[in-house]
């Protein structure tokens, strides 16, 4: 009796942690409204929203909105991508950039515009096909030589150390092919607009419906190959259609953002250190607070040095490195992920 | 009733198992035994339809392998590998994905599921851990948990590889007493063993391997008695009788 009442406990504890996250995910994009260079108050933004023409009206639909929308959608497209692959890969270490897809979506964004300048519309579809192609590299790969998971990851580094390679020649040898090359490294949102988010919000918004789409199947996988192929889930069409959706999620996010793949390894373990290592409600619960977590950074950097701002992706850095390390600390016994 | 027949069968380079013919019998415990790398495990996995044989045919249940759907197939064989992740679920979730096969999507199980993982767990003893973390749980509790899974999944044949492994001799003994009473209700169980004694006790029917093919099929006592044990082994099974009537087996070196 005892151990149900516990359980349903957990499982309250679990649900109110999500809400909790729902709760912080709003008041981050309320403040990302209103703060900023200049402090819109609730009444001026309602002012804005109907009166576009009006100087709060024209800050919040050409610059506050977009860049709310952008941090909203990237933390929670790589957040989420990010508890597929470490799903899928069954290594906690492993993020978004594992399979490859910040270096290929990188890739693709430096030859675009090496080649073919001033087509700034293209860049999303092209980091999208460069983080597609990167992951179906690296699928491939690992495939040709055995699949398990250690083959991915190995396939993942070599491929992303490589396709790195490329983008730095790139850079190097045609030095006005990236004029915001150190910002999309870095990774940031300010300047992004509505033009660049269209596309990527289609992809974002596929890519989550497709994760929680397979999400019972997801949940099987992680029982491990053997397991799962015995509980009758078809293993390898699964795990290809997570990395796709892993792929798409990311590189849409990359497209506008840069390369702030962090989130998608940080995010993922602060969810499960919430949730205590339950990981029912994982998925939604890394969704909100990725957009969160990435949209509060994003105000802290326009905040912090103003009115400077500092990219977003080196307050990530800046907040989110200590943050883990904290995480990793508390959490004594270490991942519980080994072989049994 | 799992059958094989002229199975030969691999993964990438040379075949591990080469003509294999035999059956796993409803009701009945067979442990298959036999050194390292000699393809005990391969042939649990073919015999569980996860690997195809290159040649031959396997039959589960009376239908030939190939023909199933892979949940099909997962209503007739529960299959626990020698090793596995430990994921992230307490004990009554990892149990509930045992009705995996029989869900339709999303997958969610119902009334009957619940209560069929309710009885799998307090028939295997788990059902107090219900809501403890798997990565909290004992060597012997996990493999309890997982037993408990396999028997939710409500198959007519189970199969593990080396299920007491590492596991101290109280749940070795109990793991082996799970099987015993999934054998006493109409199940094929299979298991590879390394441990001969256990094997001895618990066995209905042995399976000794070398080198990718069976070298005796029989009763523990017809084992004993035929001497492939010291070929394979280079140990001699010494029938010790009980005063309860019982035979119980030493195994000493040969010279």
């Amino acid at each position: 009796m005892r151990c149900l009442r516990i359980f349903s406990m957990a499982k309250n504890r679990q649900l109110v942690i999500l809400l909790g996250c729902a709760a912080l995910l709003l008041v981050s994009l309320a403040l990302s409204l209103c703060l900023g260079a200049v402090w819109l108050s609730p009444a001026q933004l309602l002012e804005g929203a109907f009166c576009p023409g009006t100087v709060p009206g024209r800050i919040l639909w050409h610059t506050r909105l977009p860049r709310m929308l952008a941090t909203l959608l990237a933390g929670s497209a790589l957040a989420a991508s990010g508890v597929l692959i470490q799903t899928v890969l069954g290594n906690p270490l492993a993020g978004p950039n594992i399979i490859g897809v910040n270096a290929g979506a990188g890739f693709a964004v430096a030859l675009l515009s090496a080649f073919t300048p001033l087509t700034a519309r293209l860049t999303p579809l092209a980091a999208f096909l460069g983080a597609l192609a990167a992951m179906l590299l690296v699928y491939f790969a690992a495939k040709a030589t055995g699949a398990s998971r250690v083959t991915l990851v190995l396939a993942g580094v070599a491929v992303a150390s490589l396709l790195n390679a490329g983008t730095d020649a790139v850079v190097t040898l045609i030095p006005d092919a990236l004029p915001g090359s150190s910002s999309f490294r870095i990774g940031g949102v300010e300047g992004v607009s509505m033009v660049q988010l269209r596309p990527a919000a289609v992809y974002i918004a596929l890519g989550l419906l497709a994760a929680f789409a397979l999400r019972p199947a997801m949940d099987v996988l992680a029982l491990g190959d053997e397991t799962a192929q015995s509980l009758g889930l078809r293993v390898e069409p699964t795990r290809f259609a997570l990395l796709l959706t892993a792929a798409l999620l990311a590189g849409a996010a990359v497209s506008f953002a840069g390369l702030i793949g962090f989130v998608g390894l940080i995010v993922p373990h602060a969810a499960r250190a919430l949730l205590g290592g339950r990981v029912k409600h994982l998925l939604p619960t890394a969704t909100l607070l990725g957009g969160a977590f990435l949209t509060l950074c994003d105000v802290l950097s326009r905040v912090l040095f103003a009115p400077y701002e500092l990219p977003v992706g080196i307050v990530l850095s800046f907040i989110g490195c200590p943050f883990f390390l904290i995480l990793l600390a508390r959490r004594k016994g270490g991942h519980a992920r080994d072989r049994a | 009733m799992i059958e094989l027949e002229n199975v030969t069968a691999g993964y990438g380079g040379g075949p591990v198992l080469h003509d294999v013919s035999l059956s796993f019998p409803d009701g009945e415990i067979t442990a298959i035994l036999g050194p390292n790398g000699c393809g005990k495990s391969t042939l649990l996995k073919i015999a569980a339809g996860l690997l195809y044989p290159r040649s031959g045919q396997v039959r589960i249940g009376g239908t030939v392998l190939p023909t199933f759907k892979p949940k099909l197939l997962a209503q007739q064989v529960a299959y626990l590998p020698q090793s596995r992740p430990v994921p992230d679920l307490d004990v009554e979730q990892l149990v509930l994905h045992g009705r995996f096969p029989y869900l339709k999507y999303p997958h969610r199980p119902g009334p009957t599921d619940r209560e069929i993982a309710g009885r799998a767990m307090r028939s295997v003893g788990v059902d107090a851990l219900a809501s403890r973390l798997l990565s909290t749980l004992s060597g012997g509790e996990l493999q309890k948990a997982y037993i408990a899974m396999a028997l939710a999944q409500d198959t007519p044949h189970v199969l593990l590889d080396e299920p007491t492994t590492y596991l101290d001799i109280d749940h070795q003994l109990e793991v082996m007493r799970l099987c015993a009473a999934m054998r006493d209700a109409g199940k094929a169980v299979v298991l590879v063993l390394h441990d001969l004694p256990l094997a001895f006790r618990f066995a209905d029917r042995l399976l000794l391997m070398r080198s990718g093919a069976p070298v005796f099929s029989g009763s523990p006592a017809k084992l004993a008695r035929s001497g492939a044990l010291e070929d394979v082994f280079h140990v001699r099974a010494h029938p010790v009788p009980f005063p309860d009537g019982t035979t119980h087996y030493l195994f000493l070196e040969t010279q």
